[in-house]
């Protein structure tokens, strides 16, 4: 089984990802993002997105209300449903579900964040949630039946509440509950990225042993997602590839090994 | 300025008048690490340990 993590991107090239989808004999589940629909939405609404960066470097989203609903809109709605669409197009019944429908992702509303603000120390708490757990039997079942789960964020919490949260971690839950063979995450990048602003500095392999490493290089987001990379092979993840999803056809490149490849 | 109680060893810690809720002092008797749980009135709680990657 393959676990796929499509970024939300603005130049991610879904119809490329599905069509090599659908000639794949291997069941999948599809996690993906839509992080430019929502700053476009935003945008278009007239509610700019908030970010935190917490006092010890790792930036977030700040989720209040209104940013909540904006989330609803943009992945479980008018992202995912594109994506069932396209899926349907090409002969994959997908279902499209959000954390939230069946409890399909659970977890636990994060308990604030420590950030710095006019030189003052403040805990800042929102509509956000770190998942801690998968509906396995739903979506064995529905995988059982021939369908295909694609899945988005928000996902539930302990107070049966909807919240944000970060696609990486949720990828962490599910290999938790499937072990998928392999995990591939396509993004706007041609794989990892020595220097960000370099597109051609990609890193071809990378150990499990060489994240850590990484992790203290890099700042902002980046730091999360090889934080979430890194849970993934303590859990004992095979392989992991990270590949550009705007070529023509991301999943038969990422299979070849085109991208990073961490083994 | 104001003043709170420190839920801990019961110390008072004075607080800007300016303090917001979420804010985080730390109680000068104790040095147990409080938060600014609610400003009308002044209460004052053990801060919660975060985990630092935090949301989206």
């Amino acid at each position: 089984m393959l676990l796929i993590k499509i970024g939300g991107g603005k130049d991610i090239n879904l119809k490329g990802i599905i069509s090599d989808l659908a000639a794949l004999q291997e069941a999948f589940l599809i996690v993906h993002g839509a992080n430019a629909l929502r700053d476009q939405l935003a945008e278009a609404l007239g509610l700019p997105r908030k970010t935190l960066t917490s006092v010890s470097g790792y930036s977030s989203v700040y989720s209040d209300e209104a940013a909540l609903d904006l989330l609803l809109m943009a992945y479980a709605g008018l992202k995912n449903k594109r994506i069932v669409e396209l899926c349907q197009q090409h002969g994959i019944n997908a279902v499209g579900l959000s954390g939230v429908d069946g409890r399909v992702i659970q977890g636990r509303r994060n308990r604030g964040i420590r950030v710095r603000q006019n030189g003052r120390l403040r805990i800042v708490r929102d509509f956000s949630g770190k998942p801690q757990s998968v509906n396995r039997e739903l979506l064995q079942w529905l995988l059982d039946h021939g369908y295909t789960p694609v899945l988005t964020v928000p996902i539930i919490d302990e107070h049966q509440t909807a919240v944000n949260s970060e696609n990486d971690d949720i990828v962490v839950q599910l290999h938790k509950a499937f072990q998928p063979r392999m995990i591939i995450q396509l993004i706007e990048a041609p794989g990892l990225l020595a220097d960000h602003q370099d597109p051609r500095s990609w890193v071809e392999h990378l150990s499990p042993t060489q994240l850590e490493g990484w992790e203290a290089r890099v700042t902002g987001r980046m730091k999360r997602k090889l934080l979430a990379l890194r849970r993934l092979f303590e859990q004992g993840a095979r392989t992991v590839i990270i590949s550009d999803g705007r070529g023509p056809h991301p999943i038969k490149d990422a299979l070849k090994g085109k991208g990073t490849v961490i083994r | 300025m104001l003043t709170g109680l420190c839920p801990l060893c019961d110390a008072r810690i004075q607080l800007e008048a300016d303090v917001l809720p979420g804010e985080l002092v730390e109680c000068p008797e104790c040095a147990m690490e409080l938060e600014v749980v609610s400003t009308h009135p002044i209460r004052l709680a053990e801060a919660p340990q975060e985990e630092e990657d935090w949301g989206e």
